[in-house]
């Protein structure tokens, strides 16, 4: 519940506050030899600081997880998390103000996955016999850094690596794992730290 | 056999370069030298031999130093026997080619500098850039052409600079000039982002990691 609130009230909290709407759309590839793809969307919320929306999911299953009884399978993955991301300004560097248009990053995030996605799955009862689908969600903390090439004004390529800690979800008797992701994307919205007077 | 061709080639090329423009202007020496020549014409008061030999100059050279000096010395000589209207022109070419120039009492007399002053506010404005903090960088066409606080004679119209405070975002600005008037451009950085704010977002996220961690 205290997670929950939390979580809520920040995001309405940077709702508030969010400039430009910076939106990446991504694909990338994950140590579990997987492919995924992706969207994160957010703003900045103070100075440096940016608050994005991510959600990916798997494009490929993950071998290791997989199973062709639907009820058993959990090769895919699917997340939405919260990131505080952190810009580096390389541009207040002595002689380095030309390179605003590189933003390198570091991220932090919290968030929600489900390891399938099916109807069948989502019934699947847990150790107390409870079919409730919130037993399956598995919750996850994403760190990572990235760097964003903006190629125009509000155009970028956006680099990014993180380490995904999932944890343990007793409910559902499963460990807890970890992966990381690679991912390359476009983004839309201005960086651009320059100010015109 | 192999080396002896690399030696043969590394002369050539040495040779080459000595003969560009780039290592050795023959061009612009030559420029000064008949630069001095004509101010000796100037002072020995041969004007006829001087006013040719200072247009020949501006013909010639290829320095923007040069070919401006070129045309005050001819402003100054056309005043000398009397013809202002010759004089201005050549002072008005001498302040586009330069407009912060101005004339050391050394060199020339009073009345001639005096002449000079009346006619640049006509063509020229200051522009008086200052910002908070000090010193930070004035660029046009990126190039530095000073620091602040920074006042310059300029031509009349629109100039876009950049001002570069290191630790600061660079902040775009325009300035508009217009002759016989000062233009103030303040710029405060201090209500930027900065080193400072991205440290106080460093404590913010570093927080953050840990209270999602403990939650």
């Amino acid at each position: 519940m205290k997670k929950t609130l939390f979580i809520l009230v920040t995001i309405f909290f940077a709702i508030s506050l969010a400039r430009p709407e910076n939106l990446t759309l991504y694909t990338g590839r994950a140590t579990t030899q997987v492919s995924l793809a992706g969207v994160s969307v957010g703003g900045d919320i103070w100075h440096f600081l940016g608050m994005h929306i991510d959600m990916f999911k798997y494009i490929k299953p993950d071998e290791t997880l997989y199973s062709g009884v639907p009820i058993e399978n959990r090769g895919d993955f699917a997340g939405a998390s919260l990131n505080f991301v952190l810009k580096i300004p390389l541009h207040l560097i002595p002689y380095l103000h030309r390179l605003e248009f590189i933003q390198p990053y570091f991220s932090t995030g919290y968030g929600f996955g489900l390891e399938n996605l099916a109807g069948e799955y989502l019934k699947k009862p847990d150790k107390d016999g409870n079919t409730i689908f919130l037993s399956k969600l598995i919750q996850y903390d994403s760190f990572g850094c990235g760097l964003i090439v903006m190629l125009t004004e509000n155009f970028g390529i956006k680099f990014d690596y993180r380490k995904l800690s999932l944890s343990e979800n007793e409910k559902m008797v499963y460990n807890s794992r970890s992966f990381k992701r690679f991912s390359i994307g476009i983004c839309f919205g201005s960086y651009k730290d320059k100010i015109k007077k | 056999m192999k080396n002896k061709k690399i030696i043969i080639a590394f002369f050539q090329i040495t040779i080459l370069l000595l003969s560009s423009p780039y290592f050795f202007s023959q061009e612009k020496i030559e420029s000064k030298e008949d630069f001095n020549m004509c101010k000796n014409y100037y002072k020995s008061g041969e004007y006829d031999k001087a006013i040719k030999c200072f247009s020949d100059v501006i013909w010639k050279a290829t320095n923007t130093n040069l070919i401006t000096n070129a045309h005050v010395y001819l402003g100054l000589t056309y005043y000398t026997i009397g013809d202002r209207q010759q004089a201005r022109n050549h002072l008005i070419s001498a302040i586009g080619l330069k407009p912060d120039k101005y004339l050391d009492q050394v060199d020339f007399s009073a009345d001639f500098i005096n002449f000079f002053r009346d006619i640049k506010p006509e063509f020229v404005g200051i522009g008086y850039i200052e910002s908070t903090p000090p010193n930070a960088f004035v660029y046009h066409n990126n190039k530095i052409i000073g620091a602040t606080p920074f006042k310059k004679e300029l031509l009349p119209g629109e100039f876009s600079l950049t001002i570069v405070k290191w630790g600061y975002p660079p902040i775009e600005a325009n300035i508009n000039i217009m002759n016989n008037e000062i233009t103030n451009l303040s710029i405060d950085f201090s209500k930027q982002k900065s080193w400072k704010t991205f440290f106080r977002s460093s404590f913010v996220v570093i927080a953050l990691h840990y209270i999602l961690k403990l939650l």
